[in-house]
């Protein structure tokens, strides 16, 4: 069982996020603040985050640098609706492992799941 | 009306992704970064939308209206101010605009951005919540707000409500603010809601 951290200031994608990892059998913390997120990582060292890129107060890309800052080794994958090549590269530029696009596909965070967590 | 956490919580999350789908449309189209801010969302009934729209917005407005029809039904408006109407034509288009005489250049301009964020906003609402939406040509309005509410097209025999979503982005180093709306009467935002309830 694998530490998984989810950031999303959306309720609703939280919960489906949260059902889909659960039910491949590992262990989620669900924060909806980007500040709270950079708390739990110290604490909890998670091996992976999937982080919403559009939040309120502080962006996903934010939270993505200072993630890489201090915890280069998790793995985070950003999740958007924006799919313009610039916001792309700065996600990459910013140390981003992977984008997906939202509105969210199993089999998509179920890949993800195989690929970074192994 | 009454809107529950979850459905407002469901609502800004799909309009937060149709926005998204709007600005990759625009970055596209004009070849431009479009980057965005998170929307502010509530929904109010009809005839306070003039009150929340001009606690904040003075003067003229310019406004691209389209109808859309199907499973649900109404108006949907991209709303901007003269001013930022003007800043975003200049910038897409790459020299001045007179703002004394917005002649076709402008017009073209703005319409055909208004078009393209419309359509993606409720394409992608017809994509999330699986419905049939048809929609009209985009008309483009110049003129003050009441002139604005009046020009929306509703049925009298039913309660009016509103998605007002406020917008902010940035395009060439300039932010600029708007407002999205989609009008509909209460059978149309019933069924919308109780889409967005079934949601997750």
């Amino acid at each position: 069982m694998k530490k998984i951290l989810l950031v999303d200031d959306s309720v609703m994608q939280g919960r489906i996020l949260s059902r889909i990892i659960e039910e491949s059998g590992h262990q989620v913390f669900e924060v909806c603040d980007g500040l709270i997120a950079l708390d739990l990582c110290s604490i909890e060292n998670p091996q992976m985050i999937f982080l919403d890129l559009l939040m309120p107060e502080m962006s996903g890309q934010e939270v993505l640098g200072e993630i890489k800052k201090s915890y280069f080794h998790i793995a985070v994958i950003v999740r958007g609706a924006d799919m313009q090549k610039t916001s792309r590269e700065e996600i990459t530029e910013l140390g981003g492992d992977f984008f997906l696009n939202k509105p969210i596909q199993e089999e998509e965070i179920l890949s993800d799941l195989g690929t970074y967590l192994n | 009306m009454h809107i529950s956490e979850k459905q407002l919580d469901s609502l800004t999350e799909v309009l937060n992704i149709s926005f998204a789908r709007s600005a990759n449309d625009l970055a596209e189209s004009t070849d431009n970064q479009v980057i965005l801010n998170p929307l502010k969302v509530k929904v109010v009934s009809l005839a306070d939308v003039y009150g929340e729209l001009s606690a904040v917005t003075k003067g003229e407005i310019s406004t691209i209206h389209k109808i859309f029809r199907g499973n649900i039904a109404g108006n949907a408006m991209f709303v901007l101010d003269r001013n930022t109407s003007f800043l975003l034509t200049e910038l897409l288009n790459g020299f001045p605009i007179d703002s004394d005489y917005p002649g076709g250049t402008y017009r073209e301009v703005l319409t055909e951005v208004g078009n393209i964020i419309l359509n993606a906003c409720l394409g992608t609402f017809g994509n999330i919540l699986e419905f049939e939406i048809s929609l009209s040509v985009s008309s483009l309005y110049l003129d003050g707000l009441e002139k604005l509410l009046l020009s929306i097209y509703v049925d009298t025999e039913e309660p009016n409500y509103t998605v007002l979503v406020s917008i902010s982005f940035k395009v060439k180093e300039s932010e600029m603010s708007g407002f999205l709306l989609f009008v509909m009467g209460i059978t149309s935002m019933e069924i919308f809601l109780d889409k967005l309830e079934r949601l997750g």
